[in-house]
């Protein structure tokens, strides 16, 4: 046990002393709070400010002004006194459109189809009910006319209406990118560990005062917890900023989606590292090591492909199952739960499965590993490894 | 104290360990002698725990080492090996705390161990910016870093000079002298007769002598006497001596061998009877010629040989 944590404080300060390792973090960093912060920078203040001569214009800004939310704009009001004043102000800036009375628009360039739908939106309504008034209508029967609900467009297949610009969705993908990256680069680390301490025989020593699992276990839960220390900081960083920054509006349904990739990295890399490990443990020199690892890598790879099939189909046979098998579920299924096809028991069921394998594979990888690591000398085959030695 | 048990290894149809037995005592230091692929690396290997016998035990004060036990030994493996990227002082204190040090007692070890060998300024370099020989000095405070009650030093004084020779043998001769066995194997036989208390020579996975070098001569059972006589023939006179046969001669005398039944006595006699007697001693077999002869009797015996 105390071999065991040895080891795991070992791995993980070593990393964690790297220049590479702190180099490549905070720019991962500085990216994520760039992303963030950029679009405030440059945005800055995104309302759109109308100028309004005399009163009938202002009527027409002031309707606008209460279905800007509907028109999924922001619009301020700037109250100026002729045309000229109007004219002077699109010169200088200060106001992006000039309404001049209920049916004209002064601008400098195009409005954007937005802007000019809710002025002329706008307009019309200041029309109707200019026209309703005339023809006898009280305020607040008019009012009521004006209070119909807009248009909503409802899909008739259902994925179709899934929105891949949804924020919950790209930032769950982002996530489950970095995770794919993780799995990969601390699954690696965990093989290439294995055959450093093989080629420079330090594992000779080491095992003359620890015992095999508990080196592969040290090693795998150091990397590991590095890894985890890693998304925590990545994702908690790029949370905050996202509440802070308000870029996006996150809906609580992506803070879930973000916050089970904890377990699924967690998960998925204790499967990956047995895999990873056996890769490790069979050859004897780092420049083999490429060459082992690729097949374990090209699982990743399909099952990065598997979140790109879900995005596209997600309630397709292959994503569901891709969703429930244990290699490709850490990538897919928090893609599937993202875009709401997958529900909790399908979460817990991929969960228990990914659990169950890794139950199966860690006594096989341990024996692989005890088999092969005092192996030092060339590849050694998976039969040799497996049938080697007891202890 | 320490003691290998009818130890049998096989991988395949090979037998690299044949039955070897042999034990070491506390505060002996032991030579362990053979030609490569003899089976030395194996049998320290075994008592490392770091390879499995198919058949015998090794023990340790009378009970079978495991893992509690065995970290209180010190190894230097033949094939040395540490971290490259890590400071020598990072190291050793590492790894006694792997050997159960507690985090303070293993880096004051550490320091002191390499104040000792002169690196106190290299350690906080990466190792792999070390000399060689300055690797293989950090290697051997590996082995000594957590005050080991066994040491296990495969071929420790391989790649070292004179002077790195004696700094090392002083340091294993402080351990010997707490009482520490220390058990390393060499190919320098003269290295090893002048260190060692007793030793092991091996071949083919077999033992062929084990015990003090004192003892190994007594039941050598060859007899060699130099012989210089004053006289008109200092040295023809011992061919017609019968069951004497002349080794070597030169200008004052001869060495000869003596035939299992002659009694020394008679010799004595004879040459006396060729002159003056100005010296008559027993040649003592130094650890090589035993070696070759131990070897080579062994191999008459067992035509098939061994390896690995």
């Amino acid at each position: 046990m105390t071999g065991t944590w040895l080891v795991t404080s070992r791995e993980f300060t070593e990393r964690l002393r790297s220049r590479a390792f702190l180099i490549s973090n905070g720019a991962i960093l500085a990216l994520i709070i760039l992303g963030l912060t950029l679009p405030m920078l440059l945005g800055g203040d995104d309302a759109i400010r109308v100028g309004t001569v005399g009163e009938e214009a202002a009527e027409v800004g002031r309707f606008a002004l209460t279905q800007q939310a509907a028109f999924d704009a922001e619009v301020e009001l700037v109250y100026l006194a002729d045309r000229d004043a109007a004219e002077q102000a699109l010169e200088d800036g200060s106001v992006d459109v000039a309404l001049l009375d209920t049916n004209t628009a002064l601008a400098d360039g195009t409005l954007g189809a937005r802007l000019e739908s809710l002025l002329a939106n706008a307009s019309n309504a200041i029309g109707v009910d200019r026209a309703l008034a005339d023809a006898g209508l009280d305020p607040q029967e008019r009012a009521s006319l004006f209070a119909i609900e807009r248009l909503s467009v409802e899909q008739l297949d259902e994925r179709d209406g899934i929105d891949l610009f949804d924020p919950s969705v790209v930032i769950v993908y982002g996530a489950v990118f970095v995770l794919y990256g993780l799995l990969a680069v601390y699954g690696q680390w965990v093989a290439q560990g294995i055959v450093e301490e093989k080629q420079s025989r330090v594992v000779e020593v080491l095992l003359s005062s620890v015992r095999p699992t508990e080196l592969l276990t040290g090693k795998v839960l150091g990397l590991g917890g590095l890894g985890l220390a890693q998304i925590l900081l990545l994702t908690g960083v790029a949370s905050g900023g996202l509440l802070l920054t308000d870029v996006v509006e996150v809906p609580a349904a992506a803070w879930t989606a973000l916050a089970l990739v904890i377990p699924w990295y967690i998960v998925g890399f204790l499967l990956y590292a047995t895999l990873f490990a056996m890769a490790g443990s069979v050859v004897s020199r780092v420049e083999d090591l490429q060459s082992a690892v690729m097949p374990v890598i090209i699982v990743l790879v399909f099952a990065l492909f598997g979140a790109q099939f879900a995005l596209n189909d997600p309630t397709g046979t292959i994503a569901t199952a891709a969703g429930l098998i244990p290699l490709t579920a850490p990538i897919v299924q928090p893609i599937l739960f993202a875009l709401g096809v997958a529900s909790w028991w399908q979460t817990l069921l991929a969960l228990t499965l990914a659990i169950g394998a890794i139950a199966v594979m860690l006594p096989i990888s341990a024996r692989i590993y005890r088999g092969g690591v005092l192996r030092t000398r060339g590849r050694v085959a998976f039969r040799d490894a497996w049938g080697s030695r007891s202890g | 104290m320490l003691e290998i048990d009818r130890v049998t290894r096989r991988f395949g149809d090979l037998v690299a360990l044949d039955q070897l037995s042999f034990g070491v005592e506390p505060g002996q230091m032991f030579g362990f002698v053979g030609s490569n692929g003899a089976g030395k690396t194996t049998t320290m290997r075994i008592v490392m725990g770091l390879d499995d016998p198919n058949e015998g035990q090794v023990r340790f004060a009378g009970a079978p080492i495991d893992g509690e036990v065995r970290a209180r030994f010190g190894y230097m493996p033949e094939e040395r090996g540490l971290y490259p990227k890590t400071p020598p002082l990072r190291q050793l204190t590492y790894l006694g705390r792997l050997h159960r040090l507690d985090k303070r007692t293993a880096s004051e070890r550490a320091q002191v161990l390499l104040e000792r060998f002169g690196l106190s300024d290299r350690m906080h370099e990466p190792l792999e910016n070390l000399s060689l020989g300055n690797q293989q000095r950090v290697q051997l405070a590996a082995a000594l870093v957590h005050e080991p009650q066994l040491l296990m030093l495969d071929e420790p004084f391989s790649g070292l000079d004179p002077v790195g020779v004696d700094a090392l043998t002083e340091v294993l001769m402080e351990r010997v002298d707490r009482g520490v066995p220390v058990v390393f194997s060499s190919h320098q036989l003269e290295l090893v007769e002048r260190l060692c208390d007793a030793v092991a020579i091996i071949d083919a996975g077999r033992l062929v002598a084990a015990g003090p070098v004192e003892q190994l001569r007594a039941t050598n059972g060859r007899r060699l006497l130099r012989i210089e006589v004053e006289g008109p023939d200092p040295t023809g006179w011992a061919e017609r001596v019968p069951g004497l046969h002349v080794q070597a001669r030169d200008a004052t005398g001869v060495v000869v061998l003596l035939d299992e039944a002659v009694d020394d006595q008679l010799v004595l006699a004879a040459a006396q009877a060729a002159g003056a007697v100005r010296h008559f001693a027993a040649v003592r077999p130094t650890l090589a010629e035993l070696y070759r002869e131990a070897v080579t009797n062994h191999q008459l015996e067992t035509p098939t040989g061994g390896a690995a």
